[in-house]
C-alpha cells in the first residue's frame, strides 16, 4: 500500500484519522491506534516478514536495557550488548539485502557454489534497521533515555508515515513525542497541506516525468538519439527528485497531523553550487545518519580522513541497493567530494556562482545514469550515446516530438524544483497578515486550494493504474 | 552535534482555520469511503471496454504472496465512486501536461506518452500494462 494509492488515502488513512481524532481520547489510546494502524499497514505490504521487524525491535529493546543497566558497573558487558544488538540488526539487513549479491560475485570469482537464499527484500528494512541503531547507540551515548515499553519502541520503529521510505528519524528526535505531544489545529492543518503537496509531487510530477524517462531509458539503446538520451536522463533527474521528496513531504505531513516532528529530508537539492552542498540538501536524514553513526565514530576528519570518506561513500552507495552500479555511484561521489576538498571548492568559490551550478547539475545528472542502469552493458552504451561516441544519430523526429509535447511540463517541473514555491509562500503569508480582509481571503484560498489539490490528485490516481515509489526498492 | 531547528512559518493563521481545514479533508475522505460502501459496484467499464477487477478470493497462499491485498487495491480503485468522472478530469490533466505543440506550419508529430513503439528488448510500459491487463481478464 503506497501513500499515493486510493485505498491508502480513502480507506486506511480515513479510518485511522477518524479513530485517532474522534475515538481515542488519551495519548495512550492515540498511541494504540497509531501502533495498530502501523502494524496493519506494514502487514498489508509485508505479511511474512513483519516478524523480522518485531524481532529486530525486541533485540534492540532488550539490548538497550542491558546497556543502560550495566554501563557503570560492567562497561564491557554494556559494550558487548551494544555490539551484539547492532550486529543482529545489520545481520538481518545483510542476509536479506546483500547475501545473494556477495555470494553470487564470490561464486563467479572463485568458482565456488554457495547457495543463494533468494529472499525478496522486506519493505523498509533499510530504513527501520537504521532507526533501531540510532536508538541503541544513543542510549549507549547517554543522548537518549532507555525506553521501558516495548510497544512504545515498536511505535517509534513502525510508525507508518516513515516506516517504508523514510525520512530516517533518529530516536532522540521523537523520544519525548512518544509520550507527550501536542496536536494543535495549526500543526494538523499544515501537516494535511504538506501531505497534499507531496501527493501532487508524486501523482502528477513524478509520474509524468517517469513516463517520459522510461520511454527513452528502457527502450532499445541502438535506436536512441543523443538528444533522446539527455531528455531521458533529465526526465529521470526530475522523477527521482519529485518521487522521493514527495514521499518525504507526505511522511512529514502525516507525522505533523499526528503531532510528530520529523526531520526535513530535502532542501531544493538541484540548486546546489557544489557536490558537497548537494549532499547537504539531498536525503538529509541518510547523510546525517552516516555522519553521526559511522563517519564521526571512525574518526571523522581528524584521522584517516580520506579512508573514512571512502568507507562512508561505499556504504552510501551500497545502502541504495546490492548491485555494482550503486557501489559505482557511491564511489563516484567519493571521488568528487575528495576533489572538492582538495582544490575544487576553493577554485569554484573564486568563480561566478553560475559555474558552480552548472558543474553540480552536470555531475549529478551523470550520477543518475549510474543509479538508473543496473545492467553494466546498458550503462556503458548509454554513456557512449550521451557523448555521441558510438555513432547514434544526434536527434530524430520522435524524440523531438516527445520533447516539444512535454516542454511545458519540463519548464514547470524545473521551476517547481527551485525555491520559487518558498517565495510564493512568503509573499502569501505577508499578504495574509496585512489586514483582516486579506486574512480571510487567504484563509479561504488556502482551504479551497487544498481541497482542489485533493480533487486533482484523486483524478490522477484514478487514472494511473501503476505508480510505485522508487525508494521502495531500498 | 545539535542541528539548528528552523521553525517554518505556519500556513494557517490560527488553530481554528487549521482545524477547519483538516476536518474538511477528513469529511471529504469519509464521504467517499461511505459512498464506496453504499454505491452499487459496476462489473464492466464501458468507457475502457474491460471487466473491472473483482474482489479477490482469500487463500492463505495468496495472502502471504501479497496477491490478496494487491487484489483488494485493484478492486478498490476499479470500483472507486464516480470513477468515470475522475477519469475525464484526468484526461484533461494529461492533455495539459503533454500538449504544447506550437501549431501553425511546424511539422511536429504529436505523440502521446506511452504510445511510442520502442521495439527491441525493453518493450514499453504501456505494452506491459496492457499485457498485464489482458492476463487479468483471462484469469
Amino acid at each position: 500500500m503506497v501513500f499515493s494509492s486510493l485505498v491508502f488515502i480513502y480507506v486506511f488513512l480515513t479510518i485511522t484519522l477518524i479513530l485517532y481524532f474522534f475515538a481515542a481520547k488519551s495519548i495512550r489510546q492515540k498511541n494504540v491506534v497509531l501502533l495498530l494502524a502501523s502494524l496493519f499497514f506494514y502487514a498489508w505490504g509485508e505479511p511474512k516478514w513483519i516478524i523480522l521487524m518485531l524481532i529486530s525491535t525486541a533485540v534492540e529493546y532488550y539490548g538497550a536495557i542491558i546497556v543502560d543497566q550495566y554501563r557503570e558497573e560492567n562497561p564491557a558487558l554494556a559494550k558487548a550488548a551494544l555490539g551484539v544488538s547492532v550486529s543482529v540488526a545489520l545481520g538481518f539487513l545483510f542476509i536479506f539485502k546483500y547475501f545473494d549479491f556477495f555470494a553470487f560475485n564470490f561464486n563467479s570469482t572463485f568458482h565456488t557454489d554457495i547457495k543463494l537464499l533468494g529472499f525478496t527484500l522486506p519493505i523498509g528494512i533499510s530504513f527501520y534497521t537504521f532507526q533501531t541503531i540510532t536508538y541503541i547507540v544513543d542510549v549507549y551515548r547517554r543522548k537518549a533515555e532507555v525506553q521501558r515499553s516495548y510497544f512504545r519502541l515498536l511505535l517509534y520503529v513502525s510508525m507508518f508515515p516513515q516506516l517504508i521510505a523514510g525520512p530516517i528519524v533518529k530516536y532522540v528526535d521523537v523520544e519525548k513525542q512518544l509520550t507527550a505531544r501536542s496536536t494543535t489545529g495549526k500543526k494538523a492543518g499544515n501537516g494535511a497541506y504538506r501531505f497534499l503537496i507531496g501527493l501532487s509531487k508524486k501523482a502528477i510530477f513524478a509520474n509524468v516525468a517517469g513516463d517520459i524517462a522510461t520511454q527513452f531509458l528502457d527502450g532499445n539503446l541502438k535506436e536512441l538519439s543523443v538528444v533522446g538520451a539527455w531528455i531521458g536522463i533529465l526526465a529521470y533527474t526530475l522523477q527521482i527528485y519529485y518521487d522521493f521528496s514527495a514521499y518525504s513531504d507526505m511522511a512529514i505531513g502525516l507525522g505533523k497531523i499526528f503531532g510528530f516532528d520529523y526531520p526535513e529530508n530535502f532542501n531544493y537539492p538541484y540548486i546546489s553550487k557544489s557536490i558537497t552542498e548537494f549532499w547537504k540538501r539531498w536525503h538529509i536524514s541518510l547523510t546525517t545518519f552516516f555522519r553521526e553513526y559511522l563517519y564521526i565514530p571512525l574518526g571523522g576528519n581528524r584521522k584517516h580522513h580520506v579512508m573514512n570518506l571512502l568507507i562512508v561513500w561505499a556504504f552510501t552507495g551500497l545502502w541504495h541497493g546490492a548491485a555494482w552500479n550503486f557501489i559505482l555511484w557511491g564511489l563516484y561521489y567519493y571521488v568528487l567530494i575528495v576533489l572538492e576538498r582538495l582544490f575544487l571548492s576553493d577554485f569554484l568559490e573564486r568563480k561566478p556562482a553560475v559555474l558552480g551550478h552548472i558543474y553540480t547539475l552536470f555531475f549529478v545528472i551523470i550520477g543518475w545514469v549510474f543509479f538508473y542502469f543496473d545492467d553494466m552493458e546498458r550503462l556503458k552504451s548509454f554513456f557512449w550515446i550521451m557523448f555521441g561516441i558510438n555513432g547514434n544519430p544526434f536527434t530524430n523526429i520522435t524524440d523531438k516530438a516527445v520533447f516539444v509535447n512535454h516542454l511545458l511540463f519540463f519548464i514547470v517541473a524545473i521551476i517547481a524544483a527551485t525555491p520559487v514555491s518558498r517565495i510564493i509562500k512568503r509573499y502569501f503569508l505577508k499578504l495574509s497578515r496585512t489586514n483582516e480582509t486579506w486574512s480571510l481571503v487567504c484563509d479561504g484560498a488556502l482551504i479551497v486550494s487544498g481541497l482542489f489539490l485533493l480533487f486533482i490528485n484523486t483524478a490522477a490516481l484514478v487514472g494511473s493504474t501503476y505508480n510505485p515509489f522508487l525508494y521502495f526498492r531500498f | 552535534m545539535e542541528q539548528k531547528k528552523k521553525v517554518k512559518p505556519s500556513l494557517f493563521r490560527n488553530n481554528t482555520t487549521g482545524i477547519a481545514f483538516i476536518m474538511l479533508i477528513i469529511f471529504c475522505l469519509a464521504i467517499m469511503l461511505f459512498l464506496s460502501i453504499i454505491l452499487p459496484e459496476k462489473e464492466i467499464s464501458e468507457r475502457e471496454n474491460r471487466t473491472l477487477a473483482k474482489f479477490p478470493k482469500f487463500t492463505v497462499s495468496s495472502y502471504f504472496a501479497g496477491d490478496f491485498n494487491r487484489g483488494i487495491e485493484d478492486h478498490y480503485s476499479d470500483t472507486f465512486p464516480f470513477r468515470d468522472k475522475f477519469l475525464n478530469v484526468n484526461d484533461k490533466l494529461t492533455k495539459l501536461t503533454s500538449q504544447f505543440s506550437s501549431g501553425g506550419d511546424d511539422a511536429i508529430v504529436v505523440i502521446q506518452t506511452g504510445e511510442r513503439d520502442l521495439g527491441g528488448e525493453g518493450a514499453g510500459d504501456a505494452e506491459k500494462a496492457q499485457q498485464e491487463a489482458e492476463e487479468e481478464v483471462t484469469d
